[in-house]
């Protein structure tokens, strides 16, 4: 007997600087394609709203913020930034958006609005963003009716959702993965010390490769973050439900 | 929640959430003192746009979304979630019904179904904004305009050059002769995107892909050109007198008869020529319109803008202080709307783009329109206008052939 062809759709779109890639399982392929410009959709708004580098952007908006003044924002914001407070404390500041500037932000769960402490909070939600924004993705295609996809952006944040489990390997030479209904993310210097340990201000000496996984692609975004810049003793605290840490001392080739 | 509760609650929350930080520069809304209660507004069409509309309605103080209207349900509670406590009806004549203190209603239903929203409103007394193109036929446009005029209300079009501060900024270097004498316009929109959409639990194929129905709609040259052809008609202060154009379907092979590749080609009375290309097959430079002239060229790309200086232009004193973009070996001057400010505090090159999208700046010049009492940036007459220009194009797209304009069909 013949096995039954199941339709897959790639995309893919440039955003945050890397490029993001999309497979979708399932059919008919038409919808698959409709589903994936919906998605990629979302991914570039995402990366729009959560640039650094644009006026529109809301690390700008929230820079030009002082109090008493708000900000008000949609439920999407408020989750990326509630999710970022509570990594940012979680990791005792080895995941700090605001780079050891201070993460001087209060959120009114209420009425969806974001306070400043003081004035000119510089934040950067690099380390987070591209998570957000396969999650928004993800939910897009779950509300297309997509069943099965793998997503990701740069190749170092993934997700996977559906019954089908999709085979991830961390690099070049790295371990294999089984990534099924949850997301990965790698963190990793090599060579160069680029990495800030946002704690002390001082750049991470170590080579190491930090790979996290989790059933929410932010969270584990976060956590390989402070992994990296924490080392190993960083699985020692408490962590999230079902946050798997690895560390591996050796850089693999991206 | 009863509505006379639910005003009272926003307001109480206004009061209570203090200052909201906008850029107050090139808002609209800030000059605007604070109403005793929120302008309590409705939306018709909660698909895509609409649900665009409601997240930039969200940021505004002083708007309370309380109504929604989609025959489709799913999509009525989806824009139910980012309005919260918003009422939502089946249709616009329900929601009229039902709403008799609402201020203003936005219009976002398909191009073809804009003219009962619109029309209804405006006859109960309703202030209404309504998404580009008015309509799709030059009956709807008509009829949408005359109920505007008939009506001592607000009417809008969200054209959304108008109100866009870059738009402006570039339009006063023209206007007081930067560029000199007009010798080319150019514009593009191009993205890769297949154009079909998934319905909604629900509704049929056909309804979800009315942009792919020959039958209603203006295709490329409605949903995408009839914006750009605005930023011409508000720049030069005139309108085509012919249009050619030509398009065929290049990439997406699925049946459909709607071009998804498209050129046009507009002739105004002064001579001059806008070339226009659009394709749902490639997305190399997006979408940006551009005037050449004698002495520099403007390129606007809705939330960008340049200016490219020929190498004879006089220079002016504020131009070396001007942050400046390279494109290949072309030097482009960055058009930053409140640069004078900005640049006092030594922060020009945080004055790059636009604080919130073209589509924020449209809404709320509507909003402020009405707290003002004064016209909107794009009118009924004005969207008319764009409108018939646009339905000329696609005429000229389906035929082969040339189609002349009628300039007493622009004069009022």
């Amino acid at each position: 007997m013949n096995a039954v062809a199941v339709e897959r759709h790639r995309a893919a779109c440039a955003a945050m600087a890397t490029r993001f890639e999309l497979v979708l399982e399932g059919g008919p392929r038409a919808a698959l394609v409709s589903a994936a410009e919906a998605a990629i959709e979302a991914i570039e708004a995402c990366a729009a709203r959560w640039t650094r580098f644009e006026r529109g952007g809301l690390p700008a908006r929230i820079a030009r913020t002082a109090p008493p003044q708000m900000l008000q924002l949609d439920a999407d914001d408020m989750e990326l930034l509630a999710l970022a407070l509570d990594a940012h404390a979680a990791t005792a500041g080895a995941f700090d958006p605001s780079l050891g500037r201070g993460f001087d932000v209060e959120l009114g769960a209420y009425a969806r609005t974001l306070a400043v402490r003081r004035a000119g909070v510089s934040l950067d939600f690099g380390g987070i963003a591209k998570g957000h924004a396969l999650e928004l993705a993800a939910r897009v295609l779950r509300e297309h009716g997509v069943e099965s996809a793998f997503l990701h952006g740069g190749t170092s944040s993934a997700l996977a959702f559906g019954p089908r489990a999709w085979r991830v390997q961390v690099g070049a030479g790295g371990p294999y993965i089984e990534l099924q209904r949850r997301a990965l993310s790698v963190s990793a210097q090599r060579g160069r010390a680029h990495v800030l340990d946002p704690r002390s201000a001082a750049a991470v000496a170590h080579e190491a490769t930090a790979v996290a996984l989790h059933a929410d692609a932010r969270v584990a975004e976060a956590w390989s973050t402070a992994l990296l810049v924490a080392g190993p003793s960083l699985a020692e605290r408490a962590l999230p439900a079902a946050l798997e840490l690895h560390w591996l001392p050796a850089p693999i080739p991206a | 929640m009863n509505p006379t509760a639910r005003r009272e609650f926003l307001v109480a929350s206004a009061a209570t959430v203090g200052a909201f930080a906008l850029s107050s520069e090139l808002d609209p809304l800030a000059a605007l003192p604070r109403r005793a209660a929120p302008l309590e507004v409705g939306l018709v069409g909660c698909g895509r746009q609409g649900r665009a509309i409601l997240a930039e309605l969200s940021k505004m103080k002083d708007v309370a979304v309380v109504a929604l209207a989609d025959p489709i349900e799913s999509r009525a509670q989806a824009a139910a979630r980012r309005a919260a406590g918003a009422r939502t009806y089946k249709g616009h004549a329900e929601l009229l019904a039902g709403e008799k203190s609402l201020a203003a209603v936005f219009v976002a239903t398909p191009t073809h179904l804009h003219r009962a929203p619109a029309v209804d409103a405006l006859a109960a007394g309703k202030h209404v904004w309504c998404e580009s193109p008015l309509a799709s036929t030059a009956d709807d446009a008509r009829a949408i305009a005359a109920a505007a005029r008939a009506a001592s209300v607000v009417g809008a079009v969200g054209m959304q050059g108008r109100s866009n501060p870059i738009y402006s900024l570039a339009r006063s270097f023209h206007k007081a002769g930067a560029l000199r004498e007009l010798a080319s316009l150019r514009a593009q929109a191009h993205k890769k995107t297949s154009w079909r959409f998934q319905p909604a639990q629900g509704e049929s194929d056909a309804a979800a892909n009315w942009r792919l129905d020959p039958a209603v709609s203006l295709g490329l040259e409605g949903e995408w050109f009839c914006q750009q052809a605005d930023v011409y008609h508000w720049y030069l202060n005139e309108y085509p007198t012919r249009v050619r154009g030509a398009g065929s379907v290049r990439l997406h092979k699925d049946g459909r008869t709607i071009a998804d590749s498209v050129a046009l080609e507009l002739e105004f009375a002064s001579g001059l020529h806008l070339a226009w290309s659009g394709t749902l097959a490639n997305s190399y430079e997006g979408t940006y319109e551009s005037l050449c002239g004698e002495m520099a060229t403007l390129r606007l790309a809705w939330n960008a803008g340049w200016m490219f200086k020929e190498a004879d232009s006089p220079t002016q004193g504020w131009e070396v202080y001007a942050n400046r973009e390279q494109f290949h070996d072309e030097q482009g001057i960055t058009l930053i709307a409140d640069a004078t400010k900005l640049a006092a505090q030594n922060k020009l090159k945080e004055g790059i783009g636009l604080p919130e999208p073209p589509l924020y700046y449209t809404l709320a010049d509507f909003v402020a329109a009405i707290g003002a009492g004064k016209p909107p940036a794009c009118g009924i007459e004005e969207g008319l206008r764009a409108a018939l220009v646009a339905q000329a194009c696609h005429r000229a797209v389906t035929t082969g052939e040339a189609v002349a304009l009628d300039p007493e069909a622009f004069k009022r």
